[in-house]
């Protein structure tokens, strides 16, 4: 019945809750899978879709927190911390560890599903930045190495004379290398290379005197 | 008597002649004969056939063939020098003299002196040898068949097991027996050289020997010395070497006779059981122990070296109940009454006393005692080894308040641990509880209503409230426990118990806790421990709020007082930051804490009301908050 593309991984040792929040996902129309351990979870094979992880911090097998922090960052799922006796100390440490939400048990529809859709929210942001930042660097290999040189200048947004003084080449030679990039890259206009040299982290070297 | 004839050629009056003599001959206090120039026999003499018991036919025994008459009588040794001494002597004509055995008629031998004569006729040709031989066996020393040859004395001193010597009456030696040349490597002569014998003695032994050996000749008394002899190979060996004098009739040493018998191996064992003993008594001193012995009526009569250390006595001055001096006063009873029982019983006894250190201090010691009886079962003595382990004792006293106190500490600890344990029990089935009843709610409303699975998740709500039921009565079980550890307590104590407890903690928190109690108020029947929670979690409660607070004056007073006449009040007043709602405070989760479950004072809450007392908050003015409880007076106890 679900028409999204996004899951719910649930890892709580408690049945009766992994029962419970599996049925209050689906009637939110969300997919659930559901893991009674760290183990179970890390054993299992995930969809590539875009995802959330709700993580008991205390687990049989493991601390929630102690999982969090060996998970690989922007490879794990967004994480939704429940926990029985929620305090301070472990809940600074969930969220500055990357975590959406640390909701104390028990805890309402509201809280638990605004957490979930926030954490897909940005997992789904999460994989189209590195979509793109994948089709970028693609585009970025096609460049040859002088015009790796002419495009920090050019994204500086130093005039075609002054980037050609910066390498000491005609201005002429120095437009056909920007044409070249902004068709490699496939940039529309210069704004555009601009956000793109943003995305890749390409240093701006020379900003405008 | 036997009187031979000589042959009928003699005349009568020439036999007259012949008779005469022969009465002499045969009268004469010795044994007579003589034989012709060529030394056959002529004539023996009565007294010599009588002493010999043999007959004789002179005719057939020439004196000098190894078959003469002599060769039957003669000690098989004496027969060669005998016939040596006649042919030497019918060569020469000259006389002749020789000491000799000769076998008696009841077959023992005696030492004579035969001598023997040549006569001469005018023409001075050899005519007839006379002899005569006298008993020389009483008055020749026995000893003298050592030189002259008994042969049977000599294997005797040879095989005895003991070196055998004889000296002169100034002391040089003249005879050694084989054992002593074998022992020593050394002949006679050797032994006769001064030098030699200074040699063959160890040096160290030289003086000893020296000085006993002249005082031995000079008074004539025995000699008996142990020195170390120097063997063929050069090794020493001990001797134990005695000597004493023998005197003729008028008392003038004629001879020492010595023995030296070999004591080596004794000496060594003897050495080695004293090395073997003083190793015991060294090990019995210096184990780290301390031992004893003790008569079999109980009085010590040996310690060891550390024991004696230890009590700065020596063991002569313990006995005869003065052991009881070195035992503390507080245990002397006992080990008197438990060395009683095991002297009776004759069992062995362990226990442990204090005793007295010679500066006065008393140790804890470890004692054991045993009986050793002999094949009879008697008690032969009483052995003991006490091992000195006050410094354990020391150390265990101070674990045992340790853990004492800390097992205190960790029943106050509950209250949080208990606090987060419940919220943790409790707060699974709720969560599952409200997402069911979340998404029973979602299946409901959705278009169009999906009743099946509402009522499944309606279901399992029903299911999970009924679950946190269950913990919530398996906690009110807990503390209904409790029920039977209710004693009569003094309030007082307990509040005391608690501020000594919190003391450190609330100074390493800057916080100081004053009390103030009214004294002589009736005990309460309550569960100590319990009770000390709710004080312990009121005043941590305190504590906690005067933390966000600065302030000269950050005091925790802990108030008791008489409630009215069946009830006691306390009062623990804070100066911190106060409360807003002083109702809810104690409802559970509630909390005004960074780090809480807002537990603690529902669980204070519990226990006050489970002991029929009421608690209660109020807020102080200007600031902080005042947490009371009132707990009845044991009617037990009215007057």
């Amino acid at each position: 019945m679900s028409t999204r593309d996004d899951i719910v991984f649930v890892v709580d040792d408690d049945f009766r809750l992994r029962e419970a929040l599996h049925e209050l996902l689906t009637s939110a129309g969300i997919d659930a899978v559901t893991f009674g351990s760290a183990a179970e979870f890390l054993g299992y094979s995930k969809p590539d879709v875009p995802a959330c992880l709700i993580l008991d911090v205390d687990l049989p097998d493991t601390n929630g927190l102690d999982l969090q922090s060996q998970l690989v960052p922007d490879d794990h799922p967004p994480i939704v911390f429940i926990t029985g006796h929620g305090d301070i100390p472990s809940s600074v440490r969930a969220l500055k560890g990357g975590a959406v939400d640390f909701l104390t048990k028990p805890f309402s529809e509201s809280e638990l599903l605004g957490a979930v859709e926030t954490a897909i929210a940005q997992d789904r942001e999460a994989r189209r930045k590195r979509c793109e930042i994948g089709a970028l660097q693609q585009r970025l290999s096609t460049l040859t190495p002088r015009e790796r040189e002419v495009l920090p200048l050019v994204v500086s947004g130093l005039l075609n004379k002054q980037a050609a003084a910066e390498l000491g080449i005609s201005e002429v030679t120095l437009q056909i290398h920007r044409g070249r990039i902004m068709h490699k890259m496939e940039a529309q206009s210069l704004a555009e290379l601009v956000r793109m040299a943003g995305t890749l982290a390409i240093p701006i070297t020379n900003a405008r005197r | 008597m036997t009187v031979p004839r000589n042959g009928q050629a003699i005349a009568y009056s020439h036999y007259r002649r012949e008779h005469e003599a022969r009465v002499i001959v045969d009268s004469m206090p010795g044994l007579a004969w003589s034989a012709r120039h060529d030394g056959t026999l002529e004539i023996l003499n009565a007294r010599l056939l009588e002493y010999t018991g043999e007959s004789i036919d002179c005719r057939e025994h020439a004196g000098r063939g190894a078959s003469c008459w002599w060769t039957q009588v003669l000690h098989a040794d004496d027969v060669e020098p005998w016939l040596e001494a006649w042919s030497h002597a019918i060569e020469t004509g000259e006389p002749w003299e020789i000491e000799h055995r000769l076998r008696r008629s009841d077959g023992t031998y005696r030492w004579f002196r035969s001598s023997c004569q040549p006569v001469r006729d005018r023409a001075g040709q050899l005519h007839r040898w006379y002899g005569v031989s006298l008993d020389i066996d009483d008055s020749r020393p026995t000893q003298e068949g050592v030189r002259g040859g008994d042969q049977s004395l000599l294997h005797f001193l040879d095989a005895l097991p003991a070196i055998v010597w004889r000296a002169t009456a100034d002391g040089e030696p003249n005879y050694i027996n084989r054992r002593a040349s074998d022992y020593s490597g050394a002949t006679l002569a050797d032994f006769q050289d001064l030098k030699w014998q200074q040699n063959c003695v160890h040096p160290d032994d030289i003086a000893t020997v020296a000085r006993e050996w002249s005082r031995a000749l000079e008074t004539g008394t025995p000699y008996d010395v142990l020195s170390r002899n120097r063997a063929a190979d050069g090794s020493y060996r001990w001797f134990h070497i005695r000597a004493e004098p023998f005197r003729d009739e008028e008392g003038r040493i004629i001879y020492w006779y010595g023995v030296d018998v070999d004591i080596d191996d004794r000496k060594k064992a003897e050495e080695a059981l004293r090395r073997s003993e003083q190793e015991l008594r060294f090990l019995i001193d210096t184990l780290p122990a301390m031992v004893w012995r003790a008569t079999p009526g109980g009085d010590p009569d040996y310690i060891n070296q550390r024991l004696a250390d230890f009590l700065g006595r020596r063991v002569t001055e313990l006995s005869q109940e003065r052991w009881r001096e070195i035992i503390h006063p507080d245990d002397v009873d006992i080990a008197a009454r438990d060395w009683g029982v095991a002297l009776e019983l004759v069992k062995p006894l362990a226990g442990q006393y204090r005793f007295r250190r010679a500066d006065g201090v008393y140790r804890w010691f470890q004692f054991h005692a045993e009986p050793l009886r002999d094949v009879d079962g008697a008690v032969v003595h009483w052995y003991g080894v006490q091992v000195d382990i006050d410094d354990n004792k020391r150390m265990e006293e101070a674990l045992r308040s340790t853990r004492a106190e800390l097992s205190r500490a960790s029943e106050m600890a509950t209250v949080s641990q208990l606090a987060a344990s419940i919220a943790h029990e409790i707060s699974q089935p709720l969560a599952a509880l409200v997402a069911n009843a979340h998404a029973s709610l979602r299946w409901i409303s959705a278009k169009p209503p999906n009743l099946a699975r509402a009522k499944i998740t309606a279901e399992r709500i029903i299911r999970d409230g009924n679950a946190t039921a269950d913990v919530v009565s398996r906690i009110r079980a807990l503390f209904k426990r409790s029920d039977a550890c209710r004693t009569l307590l003094d309030l007082n104590e307990v509040i005391d118990e608690v501020s000594r407890l919190l003391a450190d903690e609330a100074s390493s928190r800057n916080v100081d806790i004053s009390t103030d109690l009214e004294e002589g108020l009736s005990p309460t029947l309550a569960d100590r421990v319990q009770l000390q929670q709710v004080i312990a979690n009121l005043a941590r409660n305190g504590i906690d709020a005067m933390d966000l607070v600065d302030g000269p004056s950050r005091v925790l007073s802990i108030r008791s007082r008489r409630d009215g006449d069946n009830g006691l009040l306390v009062e623990i007043s804070d100066q911190g930051i106060g409360l807003d709602d002083v109702e809810k405070v104690f409802e559970p989760f509630f909390t005004t804490k960074e780090q809480g479950m807002g537990m603690g004072l529902a669980i204070s809450r519990w226990i006050v009301e489970a002991h029929q007392g009421r608690v209660w908050a109020t807020s102080n003015s200007p600031s902080g908050t005042t947490f009371s409880f009132t707990l009845p007076t044991s009617s037990e106890d009215a007057p």
